[in-house]
């Protein structure tokens, strides 16, 4: 389980995330909304590791956030809202240069799986002549190669087209559900937030993400 | 190390021609330049003909010593053919060393013994005609002097049994110990002796160094172009951390870089007969060791790969120039010791093991390694 206590981030005199807690069990898909400069993407540097809060505290099961930082990065995939690839490699070298520094191996089998898992099917394919849609499937492939528990996406799906954001969401909601994944996940796409997430976390003082999501049916936090 | 070693081969694979060309690019420039230079030097030698008619140790000797003269580029002909080239001014001069040149030497005899051919287009006759002159003349009085001890030990009843050979053997020692023929010079009120310079003073391994300044630092742009990627963002969620990722890459072209540097002092022994010791091998690796930290440690200072290129050139510009390895630059710039030691190439020009900016060298990696960690932990 994922729990955040009382977290709050400052950016010199802007308190971005004030006193921000939840929890998300294993399973369960997070839909993080809010307007731009609201601390989605802060709060996902933050559970990412990436940063490191001004107070309060982040937990993912028995291990805490500082102290067992190096231990919880083998739980975490981060996925940045940048494509963050090789472009001069080709599907399967960005596979493999990642598996060799991954701290789980896999085989070419499974790693040629992975991408298969999401339609990513050119294998030998220099990624720069890849479309977008496939670009961001492989940016996910690359962050599931060491099996983490914890699965952060900012902003997955911006810029391609629907039938690779639908792709992209069935694997995702596949992950959670079949693998007991936590995905916590940022976008703008408030028809894909509905369709793919069990909790809505609304961030930001603008209550328009929420009246808009209130009759999705969905559990929505505000913070 | 394996698994960076194959992840790293990926991205080499991509550019092998720029890798490669990088990669040889010092040995072969340095092969070309010396090469070319060596062969301006021999087509600017003065053509001269030579005539041996006498066939005598010294006559040989002679002739060996016209041939190991820098200025002139001997070719031994018969008189007749000889005379030939001089009318069709492929030959500057002709010289003949007349049969009984040996002979007359050995008597202290020093007329007629040579004889020269020069047309109204002999530019070099003067100059080549003192040196042939004065190496005659080495020999005369070399032999006059052994004429004279003997006839100084015959005549004062010597019990002293030398032969003419002995005292004209012993009389090469002490000049050759002595350097009776050579002369230092100095600078008005300086102790230090002047070294003779030659007018190109390209050494092979300075030479080496310089194209190797460069290309190390070209070939350190992947430090500029991986850290403005947002693939590094990646760093913090693999096994190894990123200062572990940079020191790991260091050391993979540390190794490479000295690779194709056994390569150079194979192709350099080879071809250019250069002479391989074990402390020129240390040399080397220090060199390349201090090379690829410096290197690394300049490219992390940049974000663009343009600006980073004008400058590594312009930087070995300035290094080459306040090396002296291109130009000789003591006539004009003195050279002082803050020239020197801010020139990290200084030790391994002047035949040293490369200490002081290998330390330094060292010292800034781990500053950026370190710096790097901190920021992005």
């Amino acid at each position: 389980m994922l729990k955040v206590d009382s977290l709050s981030k400052r950016y010199a005199k802007n308190q971005v995330l004030h006193q921000l807690s939840f929890q998300i069990h294993p399973g369960e898909i997070i839909g993080l909304v809010g307007e731009n400069g609201a601390g989605k993407s802060t709060l996902l540097r933050l559970l990412a590791t990436i940063d490191s809060p001004d107070k309060g505290t982040i937990s993912l099961d028995s291990l805490t956030y500082g102290k067992d930082k190096k231990e919880i990065r083998k739980h975490i995939g981060f996925v940045p809202q940048d494509i963050a690839i090789w472009d001069e490699l080709s599907v399967r070298e960005n596979m493999h240069f990642f598996e060799k520094l991954s701290y789980q191996s896999k085989s070419e089998v499974q790693l040629k799986q992975l991408c298969l898992d999401m339609n990513l099917n050119k294998w030998d394919e220099p990624v720069k002549t890849l479309s977008g849609g496939m670009k961001r499937k492989l940016n996910l492939a690359i962050t599931l190669i060491h099996d983490p528990k914890v699965l952060l996406l900012d902003e997955p799906t911006v810029g391609i087209d629907l039938k690779s954001k639908k792709e992209i969401g069935t694997y995702l909601w596949k992950q959670a559900k079949e693998f007991n994944r936590i995905i916590v996940y940022t976008s703008h796409d408030m028809d894909e937030i509905r369709e793919l997430c069990d909790r809505i976390l609304c961030i930001g003082n603008d209550r328009f993400y929420e009246e808009l999501l209130r009759k999705s049916g969905k559990e929505i936090i505000s913070v | 190390m394996n698994d960076m070693l194959y992840a790293r081969f990926l991205l080499w694979k991509k550019r092998p021609f720029s890798m490669l060309l990088w990669l040889i690019l010092p040995i072969i420039g340095t092969i070309l330049i010396i090469t070319m230079t060596n062969s301006i030097q021999e087509d600017s030698r003065i053509p001269i003909g030579l005539v041996v008619e006498d066939d005598s140790a010294l006559a040989h000797a002679l002739m060996e010593k016209v041939k190991a003269s820098n200025l002139v580029q001997v070719y031994t002909l018969t008189e007749e053919e000889a005379i030939y080239q001089l009318e069709k001014h492929d030959l500057d001069s002709v010289f003949v060393i007349h049969d009984g040149y040996e002979s007359s030497i050995l008597k202290g005899k020093r007329n007629n013994i040579i004889s020269s051919y020069q047309t109204d287009l002999s530019l070099a006759y003067a100059p080549v005609k003192e040196m042939i002159v004065s190496l005659v003349q080495e020999e005369t009085g070399r032999a006059k002097a052994a004429h004279f001890i003997l006839d100084m030990n015959e005549q004062y009843n010597g019990q002293a049994s030398w032969t003419w050979d002995e005292i004209s053997e012993k009389s090469k020692e002490i000049q050759q110990d002595e350097n009776l023929l050579n002369t230092a010079f100095r600078y008005y009120h300086s102790e230090q002796q002047v070294e003779n310079t030659p007018l190109i003073a390209w050494n092979t391994w300075g030479l080496w160094a310089i194209i190797s300044f460069i290309t190390t630092l070209f070939l350190s742009d992947w430090v500029i172009q991986e850290k403005s990627m947002t693939v590094t963002t990646r760093f913090s969620f693999l096994r190894i951390s990123r200062a572990s990722y940079y020191f790991q890459n260091i050391c993979l072209y540390l190794l490479l870089f000295l690779l194709f540097d056994l390569l150079a002092i194979t192709l350099f022994t080879v071809l250019l007969h250069e002479f391989v010791s074990v402390p020129l091998v240390i040399h080397i690796l220090s060199f390349r060791i201090m090379m690829t930290g410096l290197a690394f440690s300049i490219a992390n200072c940049f974000r663009s790969k343009g600006t980073f290129y004008t400058v590594t050139i312009l930087l070995a510009l300035i290094i080459a120039i306040i090396s002296g390895t291109i130009l000789p630059i003591e006539g004009f710039i003195p050279k002082t010791r803050l020239l020197t030691q801010i020139n990290p190439l200084h030790e391994f020009l002047a035949g040293k093991i490369t200490i002081i900016w290998g330390v330094i060298s060292i010292f800034l990696v781990l500053i950026t390694l370190f710096r790097k960690e901190r920021f992005n932990a």
